[in-house]
């Protein structure tokens, strides 16, 4: 049958009311007529329509590797059948009733009329199939708390953010990348850059329609320098703000990648760490927030993992499990909250979930036990209530996740007080020093331009630190390199014997799962606000470099290399 | 950066090649030879689907390849591993380097230091590996040199500009697509448009210098429906052109998409048949993949000293192997045949080698294969058939796989052939392969030695006459010999197929020249099938409502 054969004319992008009212209508037609014979009803849909500009560039030694600007127009649609006591989800596997379609660039209401038609049934079809999956292998415990929470609805509009001053900062990632260029022997020189600006619309058939501004500019400057013996020496450097006009004066950046270059020099020249020393070690500044972020975090959030689906390759399924409710978590006296909300002009900020709830400060921690926990719709064995933590990206299961976290001692020691209590605790053990770890890799740009190194390193627990130093009682301080730690599981935040000042620290995570595998960019912001801690005992051990790695032959001489001692006369 | 402005890519790689060398070339063991190649490349994508814009893309990226061998052409680093050290074969990856900006000609300089270094070190290491691997197995069926030293080229060749109006071409996508976005039956649609051009510079210590490229734009436009069965059947139309003053007309584009919107609901409405074997006529597209398949990948020249190889002609030169009024060869250089502008046209290869015409089968005698500057010991010289994407080594692939027949017949007489055949062989019906949207073959020991020319439009003619009828699901397969052997007629019909081939060295695009042929007896298997029902509810109509039947 033909349409408008003589008659076509070119239809122009539509704006965003008349997209999101293709998608509702097209959801409104599911709703009555998406069926098939003896399965079990819709009872849930959610769709999430992304309208975003999104710019990527990657900038090496001051040259321009790429660069994309494209719109990022998607639709995720979550299919729940049965009822919110049992349905498709929670359960391993893929095809579960969570798709997500790529959208026309220029999308018009015909398009995605038709796209959400196309995501919708095929998404129908997998919630049935896994709804079976699940009732013919899960065997629920009876006080199985259920699958979701129907809430009820929400509205808000949030308004749409606009991608602003992207040349600029494309430019910029190439004239932090020259900074590079001052010094000889990098392996690796690079600035990425990614922003997007645009909005995240969440409705539902509880009759929720959310609309949510999302705006983010990121730029990570990365280093990689091997040293003579093969040792692969990595650091990083990252600005994540909301717009251009946030991040911090040129000059500055250009600063802290020298820093960053220079650092990685130095430590080339640092001495190797040989012996294996089991001790307290003190993380200072943003090793400490990352300790947190680590070891902490995944015992906060409150989504149960996933039934497995036993398959003929084994069990499948997401999540960890890894919740502590009601258990030490931090000696006492200590607090942690996390409010999505807390930080306005920071990226990261929310007023709403990625379930369309609305946030709230939860205070997670009390006096290092844990009372509370990050909570998305999907109920737990005794908490059937979201908090309004709920992140996933368009097609995935929304789990309970952090956002903004505060880690608060009872009480904070100086710089001078904390170190002092850390070399009496190391004169205990016979150490007439302390080791003292400052900045820790980052696993999203540790092992970049190695993949091979994915296969054979161990990513778990605490990465290897990049700064760790050896401080006697006198001041004098060693940098060390070439050290990891041993078996640093969760309990070592039990054993934190003395805390400092608090340190800010922004990081990009996952919107669900752990975060390896994240690009440079990817992921979403958050914050971790915590002190610098002493942990009462860990092990360092040595982790050498590979000689057959070494370099043969001498690094070219680049245009504006010059010493590094004088920085401030390379030509720019 | 008054250093960056005086000097090109070609001069950079030159002197960090040259610089390298003072030190490798004394180490030991020491390379032989090195060449290294960066290609520049702009890609433009401007696709439409269900009526919309759905892809705007203008992306700029540049690759650096560093070919190092180490030890000497006898036996050098790249010789093939066997057993498991053959997991320690070239792994490389597509290394990205700076297009622009300041500091453009140091970032390259400082990853053709990273590369060359980490390159050297890994040949040293493999050829360790290589000479255990030599102790403790046999020799080689077929021994030859790992490489040909040749006296180097140098040329520069001017790539012209895409040219391609990115406004107007818009608008063209978007209407055909809205057009067969109209056809109720038609699932999802696609129309797009990519222009492609690059600019490659490769220098190596031969002395080598080419500055060249490739200028290649495709409009193609793909339907898919779902047949009641669930069947997913797909049609795929695509112009190849090598300038943008090549490509089809609106008009022109509006009558393709007509044309497929009306094939893909035959197709749709089409019954699925079974496996059959007996006559079948192959289009010149469906000839010319048949060919790239049975016999293109089988004469490419690396493969006949592999051990795990099933090197089906190496034993056939100068022996009958095509009925003698048959010619194969395969010559880059044409740029254009039958009208059509041929994907597989370039003036170099890889490893800097003019490209020439590499004679396969002359009036029906095997004569020898596609080479690269990996020699056979009874070929040994390379005819330009050296090929790669960026990030793999460079391997004898095809470029335009032509097939002649100097006794032909027309279309007409090509059928009544196969309607002699059919009541010759005493059947009701046989078929007649129109389009194709590809297909694969092995050529190893373990896996069977077949092909498979997967048939997207095929019809079933009847020998009594009655009227032709589409079909669908199933595909052609078969093994090399047996089929060739099986060859009856040619038509004075000749057609081109243009697309891309993947294999060992990455994607190269490639083209394969044919008449419509007419085989005694081929074989069709059941083609894969969808097991997904059609859409549970209608599809939405462009005036917001559902049309009344389920496509």
């Amino acid at each position: 049958m033909w349409w408008l054969l003589t008659a076509l004319a070119w239809a122009a992008p539509a704006d965003d009311e008349a997209l999101t009212r293709a998608v509702q209508d097209e959801i409104s037609r599911a709703m009555v007529e998406l069926s098939l014979p003896d399965s079990p009803p819709i009872y849930h849909l959610r769709a999430k329509l992304a309208l975003m500009e999104q710019r990527g560039a990657l900038a090496s030694f001051g040259g321009l590797v790429y660069e994309n600007r494209a719109p990022h127009v998607a639709l995720g649609v979550e299919v729940r059948v049965g009822t919110p006591a049992f349905d498709n989800t929670g359960f391993g596997g893929w095809q579960d009733g969570f798709r997500i379609r790529g959208l026309p660039h220029e999308p018009t209401e015909r398009a995605i009329r038709l796209d959400t038609w196309r995501v919708l049934d095929r998404a129908y079809k997998d919630a049935v199939e896994q709804y079976s999956r699940k009732e013919a292998q899960a065997v629920l415990p009876p006080d199985y708390p259920g699958d979701y929470t129907l809430t009820g609805a929400v509205t808000h509009d949030g308004g749409k953010a606009t991608l602003t001053g992207s040349d600029g900062l494309v430019s910029l990632a190439q004239q932090l990348s020259s900074v590079f260029r001052e010094v000889s022997g990098l392996e690796r020189g690079e600035v990425h850059l990614g922003q997007e600006a645009g909005m995240v619309r969440i409705f539902d058939t509880e009759g929720s329609d959310v609309r949510m501004p999302m705006t983010e500019t990121t730029l990570r400057a990365v280093a990689h320098l091997r040293t003579d013996d093969g040792m692969r020496l990595t650091d990083q450097r990252l600005w994540t703000v909301r717009t251009p006009e946030d991040l911090p004066a040129v000059e500055v950046m250009e600063a802290e990648v020298r820093e960053l270059a220079r650092g990685l020099t130095e430590l080339a020249d640092a001495e190797t760490f040989r012996d294996e020393y089991v001790g307290p070690v003190v993380f200072e500044g943003e090793a400490a927030a990352d300790l947190f972020r680590w070891m902490l975090l995944p015992q906060l959030e409150g989504t149960p993992p996933e039934i497995p689906f036993d398959t003929i390759v084994g069990d499948i399924s997401s999540g960890s499990g890894g919740a502590r409710l009601s258990r030490r978590v931090l000696p006492s006296g200590w607090t942690v909250d996390d409010d999505p909300s807390a930080f306005p002009d920071h990226p990261g900020f929310l007023t709403h979930d990625w379930e369309g709830t609305p946030v709230s400060a939860v205070q997670l921690v009390e006096d290092g036990i844990v009372r509370d926990l990050l909570m998305s719709r999907v109920p737990r064995k005794g908490m059937d209530g979201t908090n309004g933590h709920g992140r996933g990206g368009l097609s995935q299961r929304a789990v309970g996740k952090s956002t903004f976290t505060t880690v608060t001692p009872p009480k904070a020691l100086s710089a001078r007080a904390l170190r002092k209590r850390a070399l009496k605790l190391a004169a205990s053990y016979g150490h007439d020093h302390v080791m003292e770890v400052r900045r820790i890799q980052d696993p999203a740009t540790r092992l970049l331009g190695d993949p091979s190194a994915w296969m054979s390193e161990d990513t778990r627990g605490v990465a290897p630190p990049v700064a760790v130093y050896r401080v006697y009682a006198d001041g004098r301080e060693e940098r060390l390199r070439g050290a990891r730690f041993v078996s640093v599981e969760r309990w070592a935040l039990r054993d934190i014997v003395a805390a400092g000042r608090p340190v800010v620290r922004d990081y990009l995570s996952a919107l669900d799962g752990d975060d390896s595998g994240m690009g440079p960019t990817g992921g979403k912001p958050c914050r971790m606000v915590a002190p610098s801690v002493i942990v009462g005992e860990l092990e360092l051990v040595p982790a050498p470099g590979d000689a057959a790695a070494a370099r043969l032959l001498a690094p070219p001489v680049l245009t504006v290399s010059q010493p590094l001692s004088t920085p401030q006369e390379a030509s720019p | 950066v008054g250093l960056a402005a005086a000097v090109d890519v070609g001069d950079v790689l030159s002197e960090e090649l040259g610089r390298s060398m003072e030190v490798l070339g004394a180490a030991e063991p020491a390379p032989h030879h090195v060449a290294l190649t960066v290609t520049d490349q702009r890609r433009v994508v401007l696709a439409a689907r269900d009526g919309a814009l759905w892809m705007n893309t203008d992306v700029r990226g540049r690759f650096l390849d560093v070919d190092m061998r180490v030890g000497t052409p006898e036996l050098d680093s790249t010789h093939p591993l066997r057993g498991l050290s053959a997991f320690d074969n070239d792994t490389r990856e597509s290394v990205r380097i700076a297009y622009t900006g300041p500091g453009e000609l140091d970032s390259l300089r400082q990853a053709v230091w990273r590369e060359l270094d980490g390159r050297y070190r890994d040949a040293r290491e493999r050829l360790v590996l290589l000479d255990a691997n030599r102790r403790v197995r046999v020799e080689e069926e077929n021994p030859a040199p790992d490489f040909e030293p040749r006296e180097p080229v140098t040329a520069a060749l001017e790539v012209p500009p895409l040219a391609l109006d990115l406004a107007a071409w818009r608008d063209v996508v978007v209407r055909a697509s809205e057009l067969l976005d109209a056809e109720d039956e038609i699932y999802v649609n696609q129309v797009r448009v990519v222009g492609m051009r690059q600019e490659r510079t490769l220098v190596d210590t031969e002395g080598a210098d080419i500055e060249d490229g490739l200028r290649h734009l495709r409009l193609s436009l793909q339907a898919t429906a779902i047949a009641d069965d669930g069947d997913e059947v797909s049609l795929f139309r695509a112009v190849d052109v090598h300038g943008s003053d090549r490509l089809p007309s609106e008009a022109e584009v509006m009558q393709m998409a007509q044309q497929l919107a009306r094939d893909i609901v035959v197709l749709r409405d089409a019954p699925r048949v079974g496996s059959y074997t007996g006559p079948v006529i192959l289009s010149g597209r469906a000839a010319g993949v048949f060919f790239h398949e049975v016999m293109g990948h089988r004469v490419e020249g690396h493969r006949q000293k592999h051990d795990g190889e099933g090197k089906t002609f190496l034993e056939h030169i100068g022996r009958p192997v095509l009925p003698a009024w048959i010619d194969v060869y395969d010559d880059p250089n044409v740029a254009q045949l039958a009208g059509h502008d041929l994907n597989g046209h370039y003036r170099f290869d890889d490893e800097g080698v003019e490209a020439q015409r590499a004679v396969i089968v002359e009036d029906g005698l095997f004569r020898g294969f596609l080479m690269s500057r990996s020699p056979l010991s009874v070929q040994p010289h390379s005819n330009g058939h050296g090929r790669r994407s960026p990030g793999r080594a460079p391997k004898a692939r095809m470029g335009n796989t032509i097939i002649e027949a100097s006794k032909t017949v027309s279309e007409a007489q090509l059928r009544q052939g196969l309607i002699a055949a059919l009541r010759e062989q005493d059947l009701e019906y046989g078929y007649i392969v129109d389009e194709i949207d590809g297909g694969f073959t092995m050529t190893g020991r373990v896996t069977p030695n077949a092909f498979n020319v997967r048939a997207s439009l095929t019809r079933r003619v009847w020998a009594d006459g009655r009227p032709d009828e589409v079909v669908r699901g199933i595909d052609l397969v078969g093994t090399p010999l047996v089929a060739f052997q099986s060859i009856l007629a040619a038509s004075d019909h000749v057609e081109v197929f243009n697309g891309s081939c993947g294999a060992e060295s990455g994607w190269v695009p490639v083209s394969a020249v044919a008449p419509s042929m007419l085989f005694e007896r081929l074989e069709f298997q059941l083609k894969e099938k969808s097991s997904v029902r059609p859409p549970l509810i209608p599809k939405p109509r462009p005036d917001g409502t559902a049309s009344t039947e389920v496509p």
